[in-house]
């Protein structure tokens, strides 16, 4: 063999490596798209070849108890024209033409919009269901509707801060469309369908729908009139006192079912800019979310506590010959008068400070904050609501408290509470003695099934001869006392009013939180209103800004409610 | 011309003969077929109406979405007449109702009237045209009491 030859050979026998390399590669190649990502390519081919709708399912509304909705959702179509997608001719012109039955636009409003434009054009988002469904089905090239689901608020900003809003994503927010957002939202289905290369669907192609399951509908416990009611007195109160805020929650006493809740400042669901930093201040539902302390509406707590533990009776009297010094402060009178000797009853109607700590003395350390605790306070109501507040209290174990502590607690400072622990605590003096949970979501009715919320005792706080007792001490305070002007002509009431300091780093400013708290009619209550307004001008006192809010909302109830009026209310009879 | 091509070794000489079906099989024969023939014929008309019921069953549900969306909207109509505002502002501007400052209590010594007399009385007053009639007793007696009509 020569030279030449060995160099042929050598060059045949390097092409065929070459070649039976590269083959190899090539075999190995094809082998692994066919076996290692054979899953991700079919994928990849399927997403070409079969294109994929997303049905959103109906979202539930939220109603109130009698079913009148508050938030509901009303489906319609977005329709958007892509011109690029239109050249065959007459394409155009039948594209607009079906733009134009859909919208009741004109043909020469949608040729304006058109013109000049190259992408998708959105001729309409307001598009009605009817119209919009058989362009979504036939799927013509160049037409394309999407569907857009908004959310109606046929009662208004009428209690915005319970109900919530949505997010673009039409996921809940807030209020009750968040904590509810399971329930609501239902289940989405799919539209699957053959598509042409430009992914159009193919009008005969095959095509499978898997339809959404609807969300369930949410009924509140809120009666709209209720709330309405509620709302715009509060409203009115605010703009006369010039104050900062306020809430009023109304309760059924023998359910913990909330009847009315409403909390300022607040917001217009219609309206709500977030571009504006403040308007994150205004969503939160402060009837559960803030703390406070309750001042004199308290001392029913203690007095209560002492009641239940046989220490004291209506009757019993102290002595009230001046401020008490306790553990190196002052304690003194809101009007810094001292009566002398006086009974319990007197004292929850002069609204007593030092009385109060007389009975928190009676009781003692570990009574005192066992009833506090028993009342609910120091811990969440567990109303079914996001962002609960617990409140706090010290106690001897804590290592700042002091002695003086249970005696500031025994008329509510040195405590904190939310409005809606206040009301709790006070509808258990309203139904015999039992802590009833708050709620507020009455029954999710979804196409499926129903879920009632039933009542749930907590625990029984105080006796029935106890409560009945308390009911009658401030029905007194009502008729004599600081809550004079929470009466209601016709009928008998009970509550309490309080008016607080707000505590600074400084100690306590002289901004107020006046309130009210009662129950009407004081013997059988069907009704316990809270009143609470933040930093009134007017007035600083609750028996002069939150008690006249009180006796207004409590009238509006009764006459709605159609309860009769004491006997002495009838003027005449007629026969 | 005949080609005769050679045997495979181990090839029959020729292919065995196939037994003769006789008469007696023919009826057998045309029973079968015709088992296949109607078999078949179900099987399509089966499988033809299972595929007419599938899409009758995409239209019905098709129609029934559209008529919920319906219904929805219309509810949501419903619900925007019945909203406390519009109730609030037609009994102020339109039938020139006021808020009552105070209430006054009577005791009236009579059943009230059910609520289908009442309905029933006031439909038959409509018709005849006799608007005093129409009135209810208990607005003619508020009426009567309080020396103003209730609406102006």
């Amino acid at each position: 063999m020569n030279q030449r030859e060995r160099i042929s050979k050598w060059r045949v026998g390097s092409v065929m490596f070459m070649l039976g390399a590269s083959s190899l590669l090539l075999v190995g190649k094809i082998a692994h798209i066919q076996l290692v990502e054979h899953a991700d390519f079919a994928m990849q081919a399927d997403d070409n070849h079969w294109g994929k709708q997303l049905l959103m399912a109906p979202r539930g509304a939220v109603r109130d108890r009698n079913g009148n909705p508050l938030a509901m959702s009303i489906n319609r179509w977005e329709l958007s024209i892509d011109p690029s997608q239109l050249e065959k001719p007459g394409a155009r012109e039948a594209a607009i033409n079906i733009a134009t039955k859909a919208t009741g636009l004109s043909f020469s409003d949608i040729e304006k919009k058109l013109a000049g434009a190259t992408k998708a054009v959105v001729i309409s988002d307001q598009v009605d269901y009817a119209q919009g469904k058989p362009i979504a089905e036939t799927g013509l090239p160049g037409v394309r509707v999407k569907e857009l689901v908004t959310r109606a608020f046929p009662e208004g900003a009428l209690a915005s801060t319970l109900v919530g809003f949505l997010g673009k994503d039409h996921f809940g927010l807030t209020g009750v469309e968040r904590d509810f957002d399971r329930d609501l939202a239902g289940v989405p289905g799919h539209t699957r369908f053959e598509r042409d290369s430009i992914g159009n669907p193919i009008p005969l192609g095959y095509r499978t729908t898997v339809n959404p399951k609807p969300g369930g509908d949410i009924y509140l416990t809120i009666d709209r009139y209720i709330q309405r009611v509620v709302e715009r007195q509060l409203d009115d109160t605010l703009k006369e006192q010039k104050a900062e805020g306020g809430t009023v929650i109304v309760m059924e006493p023998d359910t913990g079912a909330i009847l009315a809740m409403a909390s300022r400042p607040s917001f217009d669901v219609r309206k709500l800019d977030f571009s504006d930093p403040k308007t994150m201040e205004l969503i939160r539902n402060r009837a559960i979310t803030d703390l406070y302390e309750p001042g004199s509406t308290f001392k029913s707590m203690t007095m209560a506590a002492a009641l239940n533990e046989k220490l004291v009776t209506p009757e019993t009297t102290h002595n009230d010959n001046g401020p008490v010094v306790k553990y190196g402060g002052a304690i003194s009178n809101w009007n810094f008068v001292h009566v002398g000797v006086e009974t319990m009853t007197q004292l929850l109607v002069r609204s007593n400070n030092v009385g109060a700590v007389w009975v928190a003395e009676k009781l003692g350390t570990e009574k005192m904050y066992n009833y506090i605790n028993r009342f609910g306070f120091g811990q969440p109501t567990n109303i079914g609501l996001s962002g609960e507040a617990s409140g706090f209290y010290r106690t001897p174990k804590d290592p700042a408290w002091t002695p003086i502590d249970l005696a500031t607690s025994a008329y509510g400072q040195s405590v904190t509470v939310t409005p809606i622990q206040l009301i709790t605590a006070y509808a258990a003096i309203a139904n015999g003695g039992t802590l009833m949970r708050p709620y507020v979501v009455d029954r999710v009715v979804t196409p499926e099934r129903s879920r009632l919320t039933q009542p749930i005792a907590v625990r029984q706080v105080i006796g029935a001869d106890t409560a009945r007792t308390m009911r009658t001490m401030l029905k007194q305070v009502a008729e004599e006392g600081t809550a004079g002007k929470g009466t209601v002509p016709g009928f008998a009431v009970a509550g309490k009013t309080g008016t607080a300091s707000i505590p600074s780093a400084a100690g306590y400013d002289e901004k107020t939180i006046a309130s009210m708290v009662g129950m009407v009619p004081y013997d059988q209550p069907k009704a316990v209103i809270l009143v609470k307004i933040d930093n009134p001008k007017g007035s600083q006192w609750g028996s002069q800004v939150a008690a006249p809010v009180f006796s207004a909302l409590a009238k509006e109830l009764l006459v709605y409610w159609r309860v009769p009026p004491t006997e002495d209310a009838y003027v005449s009879t007629v026969r | 011309m005949h080609i005769s091509l050679p045997r495979p070794l181990g090839a029959p000489a020729s292919a065995p003969a196939l037994p003769k079906i006789g008469p007696q099989w023919v009826p057998a024969g045309v029973f079968l077929g015709a088992l296949v023939f109607a078999g078949t014929t179900v099987l399509i008309a089966q499988t033809s109406m299972e595929t007419a019921a599938g899409y009758e069953v995409g239209r019905l549900e098709g129609l029934k979405t559209l008529e919920q969306q319906q219904n929805q909207r219309l509810e949501a109509e419903v619900a925007a007449l019945k909203s406390l505002d519009r109730i609030e502002q037609i009994a102020v501007d339109r039938l020139k109702m006021i808020k009552p400052k105070n209430y006054t209590y009577i005791t009236v010594d009579r059943l009230p009237p059910t609520a289908a007399e009442t309905t029933r009385s006031r439909e038959e007053a409509a018709y005849r045209g006799d608007a005093a009639s129409a009135e209810p007793w208990w607005e003619r007696l508020l009426s009567g009491l309080t020396g103003q009509k209730r609406t102006q």
